[in-house]
């Protein structure tokens, strides 16, 4: 186990620059999950640390040791693969314990590892199959297996559950987060899932462009977003966002939308300049119909246009000021409604720049 | 997407990996190329002095040789000869194979059968065949009264070239068909059976749908078959070594004479330089032009 | 696919007849080198035998040393496939895979191989062997096989390497391979329909090979059996028997290898068989 360090690390293909000053620390035995939209260098980023990229600048640490510029077989990392790349012509067997045949490890000693690793993974029976003789969830599991056998120092997933149907992917979610916690090793994990990033991660970090957004614990992430980006992207359904115009700024914050309609945000946001263009965000979840309690400044009015019910709980999408939101209520479609906003949860963002104020 | 931006023991490995080829390519392809030019300037017997020449050999070749207007003829005759017949007929029995009938390995392997046997037996065997004194035409022909089967096939100048094309058609057929099953395995069923809903009728999905789409395959097949027929050298060797009178004659057939039997290095080798400017200009023009590839499948 | 334009019947009977047609040569050169000894008048080409006799293989096995040519035969045959497949995979590796000066020319002269009449390089390549002192040797025919045959088999194994998921030689590397290792445990083990194709090939072309072998073994003791009809071919000639029957013992062995690797022909030809 150790810990695993990016330091301005760059990496361009060609004329074209995937990830760009990259810093990062994960400490020993943290989990750490990679997110952000496809294309954003997640994979890079993680095939890089596995050695599978050379950087083209900075360094990457593992441990104490500089490892940028060692081949992947010297880093004492395991990765498991979107596509779990097992090895067709090996049984499950040998393909759990080739890494180890490879480092010279004794034949009984393998066999005892394997061991091991299928009973971890309720993989005994199927130890003598090949993999096209296995479910997805098997292969998966073998996939894992594959990576814990040699105990590294540190895991690598890249998208390890996107190929299993949704009940797998929540029984397995639990399974690797269970298995972290047995084995406490360093992992690094990408995901396009945040609800997975969310469970599974001590630290989970947003990257956009090449370059990291931010940095932080899932509570973080969700509870103080630094950009209009990272608040968008944690979250589901994703935050509602509305343009507004800033109108009165002594004592408390008050916004004017497109259409004329206004809100107060109360002492929350106070020191903006009046007339300054500000996004709103608000949470679906931090949307409720308005009741005796809510303040008349503090609710948006509007027409329910759809509802998605969930069976736990309903969407519904409501035309305000000439947009939609998104708010975790029952309603009627075609009803006329009062929702109130929970101030302290509403976030500002600047238009241009993206970045919350 | 290429492994080479990742970090390795050494960037020397994919020089050590193609050395070997590498080393066999230029001692027996480019060192024979740039041998055959040069001797191509000389008269040689092969064991004696050489005397340079200049483009004597060249002058000799393309004014005073009729035995390589034949060769040249031939090489005419030839690839539309073999290489039609060889797709129409392999493109036919692996459609049927294809679609479905019992036992398909069995008759994949029979027609596949006459590529693999050695150009020696078929020699042989097809100057038996056409061997008018008890050969099997000859023998069918007298007990049926088709009289035409009784001709000497391979003495006969207007006949003998046809004869050698049929056996390479016997030959090569189960190549195409070989490739056709390959193409027909890759293409999509569900546009097959778009065609089907669409009301296609059967000749209609051929010509339409499957036969288009096996562009790819064509190209190969023309392409091999007209670099095949410029090196058609053993079965002719075999059959009729060129006779009678170069009737048969074809230009890697006639290198061979020229060097090995007439002891005519130099002329030989200008011969050589000769079919060599031809085939690299027809295939060359097959890749660029028309986009023919030797990938079987890609 | 799921077309039946025709009756089944149709088909069937229709490849039926082609391939008993396709069959005659070999059915005669079967029933020549069976006919029984004494009986020169059987019909049709010698197609209509009464009886069968092995004598004539007897014949063909006292008149020539036809094991001691098999021999030669297998040899050569056998060290320029084993040469092809280790050659060609090695160079369609680094060629599928690797980034690396020069390997674009070397590949498209390679290519460029494959257009060229091999009959127009005779010459040299006979003199090339006599400069080297090949002549009547193995190697004075192994080795032109092997190099003309490693193009063809660069092309199948590179189409064929292209198609296998690089992530799992990603798997490897972490597991530990270096590139050697990843070829010889992971691409080759994978690649086994490229390889009989690629072993069919050269098979056929080194054991089937006389024209070189013509000029280049001059000592009948290293001549391959392809030969054979043309040095004995004076005391054969007289008697169809012998002759047809050294013609099967030539065929047999292409025949056996390509029936043994038959199945895994057509999927070596449409490559990216394999799969995660
Ligand atoms: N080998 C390569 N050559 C050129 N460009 C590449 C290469 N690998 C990745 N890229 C580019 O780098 C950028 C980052 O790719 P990367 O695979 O890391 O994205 P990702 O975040 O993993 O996306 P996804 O979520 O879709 O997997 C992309 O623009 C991609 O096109
Ligand atoms: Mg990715």
């Amino acid at each position: 186990m150790a810990t695993v360090e990016l330091r301005r690390v760059d990496k361009t293909f060609g004329t074209h620059q995937a990830i760009q000053g990259l810093d990062l620390s994960i400490a020993d035995g943290e989990f750490v999950a990679l997110v952000g939209p496809s294309g954003c260098g997640k994979s890079t980023t993680l095939r890089m640390i596995a050695g599978l990229e050379g950087v083209s600048g900075g360094a990457i640490v593992i441990g104490e040791r500089d490892v940028s510029h060692l081949p992947a077989r010297d880093r004492d990392i395991a990765m498991v693969f979107q596509s779990y790349a097992l090895y067709p012509h090996m049984t499950v067997a040998e393909n759990i314990g080739f890494g180890l045949k490879l480092r010279g490890t004794r034949r009984s000693r393998i066999a005892e590892l394997v061991d091991e690793a299928a009973e971890t993974l309720q993989l005994k029976e199927v130890l003598g199959r090949k993999p096209k003789e296995l479910s997805g969830g098997q292969r998966q599991r073998v996939a894992m297996g594959r990576a814990m056998v040699r105990h590294p120092q540190v895991f690598l997933f890249d998208e390890p559950l996107s190929n299993l149907d949704a009940k797998l992917r929540v029984h397995m979610r639990a399974q690797i987060k269970k298995l972290h916690r047995q084995l406490t090793t360093t992992t690094i994990y990408v995901t396009h899932d945040q609800t997975e990033a969310m469970t599974l991660a001590d630290r989970i970090v947003v990257m956009n462009h090449g370059r990291i957004e931010q940095v932080g614990t899932p509570h973080q992430l969700y509870g103080a977003p630094v950009s209009k980006f990272v608040a968008g992207f944690i979250g589901s359904p994703e935050m509602n966002f509305l343009e507004a115009v800033v109108d009165e700024a002594a004592a408390t914050c008050d916004l004017t939308f497109a259409d004329g309609s206004r809100l107060s945000l109360g002492e929350a946001h106070v020191g903006l300049p009046a007339g300054r263009p500000v996004t709103l965000g608000i949470r679906p979840e931090h949307l409720h119909l308005a009741g005796p309690g809510d303040p008349q400044d503090a609710r948006l009015s509007g027409v329910v246009e759809v509802i998605e019910p969930l069976g736990a709980d309903t969407l519904i999408h409501v035309i305000v000021a000439g947009r939609t939101l998104v708010a975790r209520l029952a309603a009627e479609v075609g009803d006329r409604i009062a929702l109130g906003v929970d101030r302290t949860r509403a976030h500002l963002f600047d238009p241009a720049s993206g970045l919350t104020l | 997407m290429s492994m080479s931006s990742a970090p390795r023991s050494g960037s020397l490995a994919p020089y050590l990996f193609v050395l070997p080829a590498t080393v066999l390519f230029v001692a027996y392809v480019v060192y024979p190329i740039l041998y055959v030019i040069c001797s191509s300037a000389y008269r040689w017997d092969g064991i004696n002095q050489a005397t340079f020449t200049g483009l004597a050999n060249y002058i000799r070749l393309f004014t005073h040789d009729p035995a390589f207007v034949l060769a040249i003829r031939n090489a005419v005759l030839w690839a539309p000869l073999t290489i039609l017949p060889q797709m129409l007929l392999g493109f036919a029995i692996a459609y049927m194979l294809e679609t479905g009938v019992p036992r398909q390995a069995i008759y994949q392997a029979i027609f596949y059968l006459p590529a693999i046997i050695s150009p020696v037996v078929v020699g042989i065997v097809w100057q038996r065949i056409y061997n008018p004194f008890g050969g099997l035409l000859s023998d069918i022909g007298f007990a049926s009264g088709l009289r035409f089967l009784t001709v000497p096939f391979l003495s006969d100048t207007k006949v003998a070239i046809y004869a050698v094309i049929a056996v390479n058609v016997w030959q090569w057929t189960g190549f195409s068909m070989l490739l056709y099953v390959a193409g027909l395995k890759g293409l999509p069923t569900e546009t097959l059976e778009a065609a089907k809903i669409e009301g296609a009728t059967l000749r209609q999905t051929i010509v339409y749908v499957v036969w288009p789409m096996l562009r790819h395959v064509h190209l190969t097949l023309i392409l091999l078959g007209v670099i095949g027929t410029l090196q058609t050298f053993p079965l002719i060797y075999m059959l009729t070594n060129g006779g009678p009178n170069h009737a048969t004659e074809s230009l890697p057939n006639y290198i061979f004479l020229q060097a090995f039997k007439l002891q005519s290095m130099g002329y030989a080798s200008a011969i050589s330089v000769v079919l060599m400017v031809i085939a690299l200009a027809l295939s060359l023009f097959q890749v660029r032009v028309l986009g023919a590839r030797f990938a079987l499948a890609e | 696919m799921t077309l039946t334009p025709s009756p089944r019947t149709i088909k069937t009977a229709v490849l039926t007849v082609l391939a008993a047609v396709w069959l005659v040569p070999v059915l005669m050169m079967l029933a020549v080198a069976l006919m029984p000894p004494g009986q020169r008048a059987a019909g049709f080409g010698g197609l209509a035998i009464k009886g069968v006799s092995l004598s004539s293989f007897v014949t063909a096995f006292d008149r020539a040393p036809i094991l001691m040519h098999f021999v030669n035969s297998l040899i050569i045959t056998i060290t320029s496939v084993v040469l092809v497949v280790v050659i060609s995979s090695l160079a369609a590796y680094a060629f599928a895979r690797m980034r690396f000066r020069g390997g674009e020319g070397l590949f498209y002269g390679l290519l460029a191989t494959l257009m060229l009449p091999i009959p127009a390089l005779i010459v040299p390549i006979f003199q090339l062997n006599k400069t080297f002192g090949l002549l009547d040797t193995y190697w004075g025919l192994i080795l032109p096989y092997t190099a003309l045959g490693v193009p063809f088999a660069v092309i199948i194994y590179r189409s064929f390497f292209s198609a296998i998921p690089q992530e799992l030689e990603e798997a490897a590397k972490i597991d530990g391979c270096s590139t050697f290792g990843i070829w010889l445990r992971i691409v080759m083990p994978l690649s086994w329909p490229a390889t009989s194709v690629v072993v069919i090939f050269q098979f056929m072309t080194s054991f089937n090979e006389f024209i070189l072998a013509l000029v280049t073994m001059d000592s009948n003791s290293l001549k391959p059996l392809t030969l054979v009809p043309l040095i004995y071919a004076g005391p054969f000639m007289a008697q169809p028997g012998p002759m047809f029957a050294t013609l099967t013992l030539i065929t047999i062995p292409v025949v056996a290898v390509y029936l043994l690797m038959q199945r895994f022909m057509i999927g070596g030809l449409t490559a990216g068989a394999v799969k995660g």
